[in-house]
């Protein structure tokens, strides 16, 4: 085998992967402190590139401002999908809210993947990438900046999550909501508040995740469905609410992408996480680096 | 009492002059002219996906055709009403919107654009098609008796750009395809002229045209040292591709086919364009030099306004193929598919549809009609992005 082949392989597969694991802690933001799955998740993911086209290439706005004001823009977005498909749901003896926000979120993706069609039109439009495309050559293998954008904001990201989430009231606040939300309640942790700010926050860094990879996926509407679905796999490899194996999860899953498509056939990607999914289910179905919830009753 | 013996003769002539005016129309009317309804033309294109930007330049050269069409009297002195159907770049739509278009009772169709030679379910319906694809099977009547191909054919673009590939020292090839049907019926071509020309096929890849990241083939390409790559995609992937190229610094020359052209490069390398890329031409632009190119003078105006983009791109082609379905409609007096297939395949009064291109001719084994000699097309260009049109490539003077 040629080392030198493998080793760009890996390095291809880890910044795809990157970018599925940043939908993948979008999803477990919100996971693990409400116990909810946004299917609408990858739609945060498209706006972020979106907006960033419309701010940055459409409308000449310097790329800072642009990227922080699409990212907050999408951000904005999730908190309104907990607002209108979420808020309204409450739990009841007879009525199970995880199932039926199951069916609201993805309500709102179809909703929000629709109007971004008739805003943007239905075809995918040329992003100008953030530096240029000259490599680093790393004994044979090349890396780019970009790809080292793709895998840097993922680990920034997850670690600056681990802070938020260990250091400060908010954050101790959504991981309190996550074991026990009605207890959360009576310790004064405003549990609407906090929902939203987790909505927020899982937009946020999808979004990034988007404009991070914008350059290679171009400026497409019709993206946020499929890395909504690449990141959901990441987490189900990963393990649901595990930040660290969102992270995981995307990096499994960007390499046995690179891995099944240059030493196969390009055509058997997508079989990959499938494949992937089975496996895990089968040998560790709380995920790679997931724990078993155990509940006293 | 007087009685005027004239009244009655009076009265007949005015009843008969009253008669003559109201059927003088009717009798003007053409016999297949159904009573002036407009003739229908359906088109069928991808405005979705990659082959996108390809698509919407041959739909303004279609509106530009119709409107210049009807300007000028019509067909048969009936207006042309363009149906045009957007397939969304998938085969099964495709095939959808033919029968959608033939149960409206269209007649004759422009295109499909890119998966005409998929259309082998539908062959039972009345209809004719004109296509654009230049896939041999397309112009085999046994196969696809409804179609005729108007457009070079595919071998011919393979032969031009590897000819010239092979003229400029290239013996190592690597081809890469992305797995769009078009794409991968071209690789046999690749197979044939390397056997017939000498040279050697080093890479053969195909890859999924959403590949993010394509820095593993580019590593392939560069450690098997091809001293040619030919590029068969449309769309994003180019531009990827030509990032990952920069991005390893591989230096080799890509030859692309007339794909690349129809692609939205803004954002590819302007190093690797201008230093590395050279494609094969097959049809001329309506402009050469700045001016229209030789009878195609009368669209340019309607082409500039439908689509002023249009006018970079090598669409003489596409007039050739309206125009030949106009004199097929003419000829059979309607667009009846089997008077119209008639015309195609038989000469008719001893002559053939000429264009600026050349003679068209078909036969009842043969439905390939392009010019076999054609007078005008054959090239490579060596090009540069458009300045006046972001994104596009501008023939190199």
């Amino acid at each position: 085998m040629d080392l030198t082949f493998f080793a760009q392989v890996i390095v291809s597969g880890l910044a795809t992967g990157a970018v599925y694991a940043l939908v993948g802690m979008g999803y477990t933001v919100v996971f693990s402190s409400t116990r909810i799955f946004n299917l609408a998740q990858g739609q945060a993911l498209m706006l972020g590139i979106m907006f960033t086209w419309q701010l940055r290439q459409d409308w000449g706005w310097p790329t800072p401002i642009a990227i922080v004001t699409a990212a907050v823009a999408a951000a904005a977005v999730n908190v309104l999908v907990e607002r209108v498909a979420v808020a309204p749901l409450r739990p009841s003896r007879n009525f199970n809210v995880l199932l039926a926000t199951l069916v609201t979120t993805i309500g709102a993706s179809t909703v929000i993947g629709g109007l971004a069609v008739v805003v943007w039109g239905v075809n995918a439009k040329p992003f100008s990438p953030y530096f240029g495309a000259r490599g680093l050559d790393v004994g044979g293998v090349t890396i780019t900046a970009q790809q080292v954008l793709m895998v840097g904001m993922a680990l920034l990201i997850a670690f600056a999550y681990h802070l938020f989430a260990t250091r400060t009231r908010w954050g101790t606040a959504l991981v309190a909501m996550s074991d026990d939300p009605e207890a959360a309640a009576l310790r004064g942790v405003p549990v609407s508040r906090a929902r939203m700010l987790a909505f927020g926050l899982a937009g946020l860094i999808s979004a990034l995740g988007g404009i991070v990879i914008a350059p290679v996926v171009f400026a497409d509407p019709n993206v946020g469905l499929d890395f909504g679905l690449k990141g959901f796999v990441a987490i189900a490899v990963g393990g649901f609410g595990s930040m660290s194996g969102a992270v995981a999860g995307g990096m499994v899953l960007g390499v046995s992408e690179a891995v099944t498509a240059n030493y196969w056939n390009d055509q058997y990607r997508p079989l990959a996480g499938l494949f992937l999914v089975l496996v895990i289910l089968l040998i560790r179905p709380q995920g790679l680096l997931g724990r078993q919830r155990v509940r006293e009753v | 009492m007087t009685r005027n013996r004239t009244a009655p003769l009076r009265r007949f002539a005015v009843v008969l002059v009253a008669l003559l005016a109201i059927s003088v129309p009717w009798a003007a009317a053409p016999a297949a002219g159904a009573k002036g309804k407009p003739i229908q033309i359906g088109f069928v294109a991808s405005f979705v996906g990659d082959y996108a930007k390809a698509s919407d330049l041959v739909r303004g050269s279609f509106k530009a055709w119709v409107k210049y069409t009807n300007a000028h009297g019509g067909i048969l002195h009936r207006q042309i009403k363009a149906v045009i159907k957007d397939d969304e770049g998938s085969p099964d739509k495709s095939i959808q919107a033919v029968r959608d278009l033939v149960d409206n009772g269209v007649q004759v169709i422009e295109g499909p654009i890119i998966y005409a030679s998929l259309l082998q379910p539908v062959q039972n319906l009345p209809f004719v098609n004109l296509t654009f694809g230049g896939l041999p099977s397309l112009a085999d009547p046994k196969q696809f008796p409804n179609s005729f191909l108007t457009y070079p054919r595919a071998q011919t673009d393979v032969q031009n750009i590897t000819q010239y590939a092979v003229g400029k020292g290239a013996k190592k090839w690597a081809v890469l395809w992305d797995t769009a049907y078009q794409n991968m019926t071209l690789v046999p071509f690749y197979k044939d002229e390397a056997k017939r020309q000498g040279a050697s096929i080093v890479v053969n890849e195909s890859f999924d045209p959403q590949t993010v990241d394509f820095s593993p083939l580019v590593r392939k390409v560069k450690d098997a040292n091809p001293d040619g790559i030919f590029l068969l995609t449309v769309g994003s992937p180019v531009s990827r591709f030509f990032q990952a190229i920069q991005a390893a610094n591989v230096k080799t020359p890509i030859y692309g086919n007339a794909s690349i052209p129809a692609s939205d490069l803004s954002t590819a390398p302007k190093e690797v364009l201008d230093r590395q890329v050279a494609y094969s031409v097959i049809k001329s632009g309506i402009l050469k030099d700045g001016k229209p190119l030789p009878g195609y003078e009368p669209y340019l105006k309607e082409l500039i306004k439908e689509c002023p983009e249009c006018a970079v791109g090598g669409i003489t082609n596409h007039f050739d193929s309206y125009e030949l379905l106009k004199y097929a409609i003419e000829k059979a007096g309607g667009t009846d598919p089997a008077k119209v297939r008639k015309v195609l395949e038989t000469k008719v009064k001893n002559k053939w549809f000429i264009s600026p291109a050349g003679v068209f001719t078909c036969s009842k084994t043969d439905h390939n009609c392009y010019p076999k000699d054609p007078k005008q097309g054959l090239g490579i260009s060596r090009s540069t992005v458009s300045t006046k049109y972001p994104g596009f490539f501008e023939p190199a003077s």
